[in-house]
């Protein structure tokens, strides 16, 4: 599984497999096309599982939420370490301002 | 050194540096050099001329080369480009200070203040910064912090090529303190996901040095574009550090401002786009402009200790005659000397002689070559003139140089000066049409004419060639009989009608110009280059163009030559005009003619005893010498061949100057006179006598 999506009461869970680099994103960008069909304004993407981490899965999330404007995505990764190191090295913080990027 | 000499060093050395400042700026107008490579020169030039200006208390020189010297340093700073105006501008200052520093020499010379205050108005429009016209556009690059600046463009197929940003990211941080990180994307409207679109900008405070943080992206380099601007204390290392080596880009290099990669990377574009170094390393993103003009101020400053002319030497010409002379008695003396051992018939000190007498050679040679200069120096003068002359007749006219570097003897180059000159003003004014006539015989409208000089079997021959209207030779025949030159019946042919021209007081230009067609000059040039044992031959097709080719001997001081003699006289031929030897037998003659049949070809000869009237010595056999000289060949008839000698030209006293067929004389081993015979004169005789027969 590299990309599961769930519509929950009025939001949707994104959730991302073990692996989210170069070898799985064109995978995950071909999943997430089914985004731009669900109505649902909010969006949780889960990078809990989420072991290996590159520059390319960051980038497919970046190009995420640029392309979904409309969309309210919010990041959870419950301190995943792999994720948190990426996010850290790029001064990343998507809680506080997810748009600037 | 009292102060005239003082100031006559001033005056040759500002003449000279403005010689200089003018050849950069032909250069730089004509695209073949950048302003980049010339612009020190010039700069340099201004500055030197200033400041010795200022030493002998030349005020309104000091003041003038300042403004000049003040819009040249923005230039190279620059802050301004060099474009038309200005090199127009920087034109007319040269010229200016030219007639300024003449008129201290000769104060009969006018100076122009109104002009000279119009060009210092010009000059400070450009110093005024609220004139931002001429100013370069220069895409602001990051400025200098006390960080280094990481800016990375990553290409498109770093992720496919295995490549992850966050590994150097992460590497980075093992360098120093990452003190800002900003990742920015730039998405097409077709999202490849495994396409990056990165771009990472990070200020990094390390000690590293750039070197080792190019090095971090040594994988990526081709596929990205990396920026890595160096922290603001490199400025200061390299204001400390000590110059091994002037070049702006080594300069960078030491300081650990540019690497090696990125200096060769701004080369490539300095040579290709001709962009100054310093701009191009500013454009692509290599360092900042504070630090270059840092590396520049600093170059500056090393050039302003060095003398002037680092590379050469000046020596009174003086000086220089003088050891020639010397030189030439020594050969003498060892031709002298060669005749006593011979009689000896040592062998060991014939051997030892021997030795002596190459090295002698050695030096003769050095010597001579001490007094041989680049002929481009002359031409460089005439560049200018095409320059001035093309645009006040309004006729686009290209200049193309070959064998500037031939080297000539200095006199020869100074004396050649002007006869060049008025060849090259009649090419631009009558040979060379206007464009509307050249589009209309449906030639290019822009004319060409080409300077070239090369050595040729001992000569120099320096080519002047248009690709006009060419010479009318109906035309200069009927000038030349209602001239009065010639007689209407005399037959001529096409070389004899052209070489009319060199008649003084022949013009066939319709209408006089300022610049030439008044007469007076090419008959000046005939002779200025007989005077130099040379010879002008005039090639010319009509409507197709004219080729002045003037042929030089080498040197005008020792010879390696080939003796033989003539009855009792000594005669030296110039070795390199000595094609071969041949007994001579009066059945060769050709129907007792002055010709023979040299494996086929006519050989036309003279015989020198008959030509001197000399006295017949009883029996021996007579020999033929061929000398060739240019496409010509001849025969000269002697008794005996005595081989080669080393002949010290002794000019001739002016009395035999009107003498044909010899060019100077010499001092043999024996003590005997040797006369030098003039080949070029010789050949000529022998073809023109023996066509004169063939014609009765």
């Amino acid at each position: 599984m590299s990309v599961q999506i769930t519509p929950k009461a009025d939001f949707l869970v994104v959730e991302f497999g073990h692996d989210l680099t170069i070898f799985t994103v064109r995978d995950c960008y071909e999943a997430l096309k089914r985004l731009a069909a669900m109505t649902m304004e909010k969006v949780i993407l889960d990078l809990s599982a989420v072991d290996d981490f590159d520059s390319s899965g960051l980038q497919l999330l970046l190009w995420l939420m640029q392309h979904h404007k409309d969309k309210n995505f919010t990041l959870t990764h419950s301190d995943n370490p792999a994720v948190s190191r990426v996010l850290q090295l790029y001064s990343l913080d998507f809680n506080s301002d997810t748009t600037a990027i | 050194m009292d102060m005239s000499e003082a100031k006559s060093l001033f005056f040759e050395e500002a003449m000279g540096l403005l010689e200089t400042m003018e050849s950069c700026l032909l250069e730089i107008e004509s695209g073949e050099a950048s302003v980049e490579s010339h612009i020190d020169a010039i700069f340099r030039a201004a500055h030197t001329i200033k400041g010795s200006a200022g030493l002998f208390g030349y005020d309104h020189i000091v003041a003038f080369t300042h403004s000049v010297e003040s819009v040249l340093d923005k230039v190279r700073s620059r802050e301004l480009a060099m474009d038309e105006a200005l090199i127009n501008l920087c034109f007319a200052s040269q010229d200016h200070l030219a007639t300024m520093v003449r008129q201290l020499q000769d104060p009969s010379i006018a100076l122009n203040f109104q002009a000279g205050e119009a060009l210092l108005l010009d000059l400070n429009r450009y110093l005024d910064p609220k004139k931002p016209a001429a100013t370069v556009e220069v895409p602001q690059i990051v400025q200098s912090s006390e960080n280094w600046q990481i800016d990375i463009h990553y290409g498109a197929d770093v992720f496919r090529d295995g490549m992850d940003p966050l590994s150097q990211l992460g590497f980075l941080s093992t360098l120093g303190q990452l003190h800002q990180v900003r990742l920015q994307t730039h998405f097409k409207d077709e999202f490849d996901p495994e396409t990056c679109y990165l771009q990472l900008y990070v200020q990094l405070n390390s000690t590293v040095g750039k070197k080792e943080l190019e090095d971090v992206f040594e994988f990526i380099q081709d596929s990205s574009k990396i920026h890595i601007t160096v922290p603001s204390k490199i400025s200061q290392q390299l204001e400390q550090q000590e110059v091994v080596d002037e070049k702006l880009g080594t300069l960078l290099v030491q300081a650990g401002a540019v690497t090696e990669r990125e200096l060769a990377q701004a080369l490539q574009v300095h040579k290709t786009q001709e962009i100054a170094l310093g701009e191009a390393l500013v454009q692509q993103g290599a360092v900042s402009k504070d630090i270059v003009s840092t590396a520049l101020d600093k170059q500056k400053s090393t050039e302003h200790k060095r003398p002037a002319d680092f590379q050469f030497l000046k020596v009174e010409a003086k000086k220089l005659d003088l050891l020639i002379n010397l030189i030439g008695e020594l050969v003498t003396s060892g031709a002298e000397m060669d005749t006593l051992l011979s009689k000896l018939e040592d062998d060991k000190i014939t051997e030892s002689f021997s030795i002596l007498t190459s090295l002698l050679e050695q030096i003769r040679d050095g010597a001579l070559g001490l007094r041989m200069v680049q002929i481009g120096e002359s031409f460089s003068r005439l560049r200018r003139i095409v320059r001035d002359v093309s645009k006040e007749l309004d006729k686009d006219i290209n200049l193309l140089i070959e064998g500037a570097e031939t080297e000539l003897d200095k006199t020869m180059v100074e004396k050649l000066s002007d006869p060049l000159m008025h060849i090259v003003r009649n090419a631009l004014d009558h040979g060379i049409e206007p464009k509307e006539l050249r589009l209309y015989k449906g030639k290019p409208a822009q004319g060409q004419l080409k300077l070239s000089a090369r050595h040729e079997a001992g000569s120099v021959v320096i080519e002047i060639s248009d690709d006009g209207a060419g010479l009318n030779h109906q035309r200069i025949r009927q000038k030349a009989i209602e001239k009065g030159i010639i007689g209407a019946d005399r037959e001529l042919s096409e070389q004899d009608i052209f070489k009319l021209i060199f008649e003084p007081g022949f013009s066939t230009a319709a209408a006089v110009t300022n610049l030439s067609g008044r007469g007076v000059g090419m008959d000046v040039v005939r002779r200025n280059i007989e005077e130099l044992r040379g010879q002008i031959q005039i090639f010319s097709t009509l409507d197709q163009g004219t080729t002045f080719s003037i042929r030089l001997p080498l040197t005008l001081a020792i010879i390696d030559g080939f003796l033989v003699s003539v009855s009792n006289a000594k005669m030296v031929l110039p070795l390199n005009m000595v094609q071969e030897c041949i007994e001579f037998h009066s059945s060769l003659q050709t129907h007792g003619r002055n010709y023979l049949d040299l494996r086929g070809e006519v050989l036309p000869f003279i015989r020198l005893r008959d030509l001197f009237k000399l006295s017949t010595l009883p029996g021996g056999r007579e020999n033929i010498v061929v000398v060739q000289y240019g496409s010509d060949r001849a025969g000269l008839v002697v008794d005996s061949l005595h081989g080669e000698l080393q002949a010290v030209i002794k000019p001739l006293n002016s009395m035999f100057k009107s003498l044909k067929g010899i060019g100077g004389s010499t001092i043999l081993g024996s003590g005997d006179i040797g006369l030098i015979l003039d080949i070029p004169q010789l050949v000529q005789f022998a073809s023109n006598l023996e066509m004169q027969t063939c014609q009765q």
